[in-house]
């Protein structure tokens, strides 16, 4: 079952990333003003942003399949995610009404959508590090 | 005969295992960071390809338009808190609402511009290339920074 679960987990984990950064590297101009939008930072911080993010989210998606790195990889995506999670809540407190950008320009998706989301991939990577952590 | 060396070796495997996955983070992140620093120096900074694109005005360009007619692509909230003299409410979820009131106040000889909350969000640019490719209007154009702009210059609401 933990099997199962780990490869499935990994599995739809890496293709949710590599999406998610494909999408986004494919058009780093729309990112980097969605990136803007969130009111954190602009200019060159945010386009540095819009290429490490989608660069670490696909360059991670395709580590988690090599034992040697996967834990540092899964830590990796935690790490983006949880990051996420914060620019998110500080959009929706601030009252932002703006897409979150995590898919690329070519899919919107609100914040709570997107916070909701992000929390469901925690909660699958969470157990695959748990089983993985468990192994050593 | 145990002289107490088992913490030790319990405290050494952790730092090994911690530094272990330290190297794995940092792989990861190298090879990230590499990848992204190519495709920068490749590609170069957004701003150049905002300037390249003739779709995009600027807010000073667009007061400068004769005629012009103006579309909120905001939120509904939004548009109701303020909004441009005489814009009309139009984005992706009124669409055909909003877009059969741009119709009866548009003039074919009238340049579009359509803005969104800031930074060139993707809101207007695509409610513009709607406005270009679906109904035929042309220029339609998207406003650099929309909103943020708009208030930054004080233009009067």
């Amino acid at each position: 079952m933990k099997t199962v679960f780990k490869w499935v987990g990994l599995a739809l984990v890496s293709v949710f990333f590599l999406y998610a950064g494909g999408a986004k590297l494919v058009d780093v101009a729309s990112f980097t003003q969605a990136i803007e939008q969130y009111r954190l930072v602009n200019g060159y911080m945010a386009w540095i942003l819009a290429l490490a993010i989608p660069w670490t989210e696909c360059v991670a998606a395709v580590l988690v399949w090599l034992p040697r790195v996967r834990q540092g990889a899964l830590i990796v995506l935690m790490g983006l995610l949880a990051i996420f999670q914060i620019a998110l809540l500080s959009a929706l407190f601030r009252g932002l009404d703006i897409s979150c950008g995590c898919l690329g320009s070519g899919v919107e998706s609100s914040i709570l959508f997107a916070f909701t989301r992000n929390i469901l991939i925690m909660t699958v990577l969470s157990g695959i590090l748990f089983i993985q952590t468990k192994r050593l | 005969m145990n002289f107490g060396g088992g913490s030790c070796h319990g405290e050494k495997g952790d730092i090994l295992k911690f530094m272990r996955i330290l190297s794995q983070i940092l792989v990861v992140l190298g090879l990230a960071v590499s990848s992204a620093l190519f495709q920068g120096i490749i590609e170069g900074p957004p701003g150049e390809a905002v300037a390249e694109d003739e779709t995009a005005i600027s807010l000073d360009a667009a007061l400068g338009l004769e005629n012009l007619l103006w579309v909120d692509a905001r939120s509904q909230e939004a548009y109701e808190t303020g909004h441009l003299p005489g814009a009309i409410f139009l984005n992706e979820d009124n669409w055909e609402e909003g877009l059969e009131t741009l119709i009866q106040m548009w003039d074919p000889a009238q340049p579009v511009v359509v803005y969104c909350d800031g930074g060139g969000c993707s809101s207007s640019r695509k409610v513009a290339d709607r406005l270009r490719n679906e109904v035929g209007i042309n220029p339609a154009y998207w406003l650099i920074d929309g909103w943020v702009a708009i208030e930054n210059a004080g233009v009067n609401l």
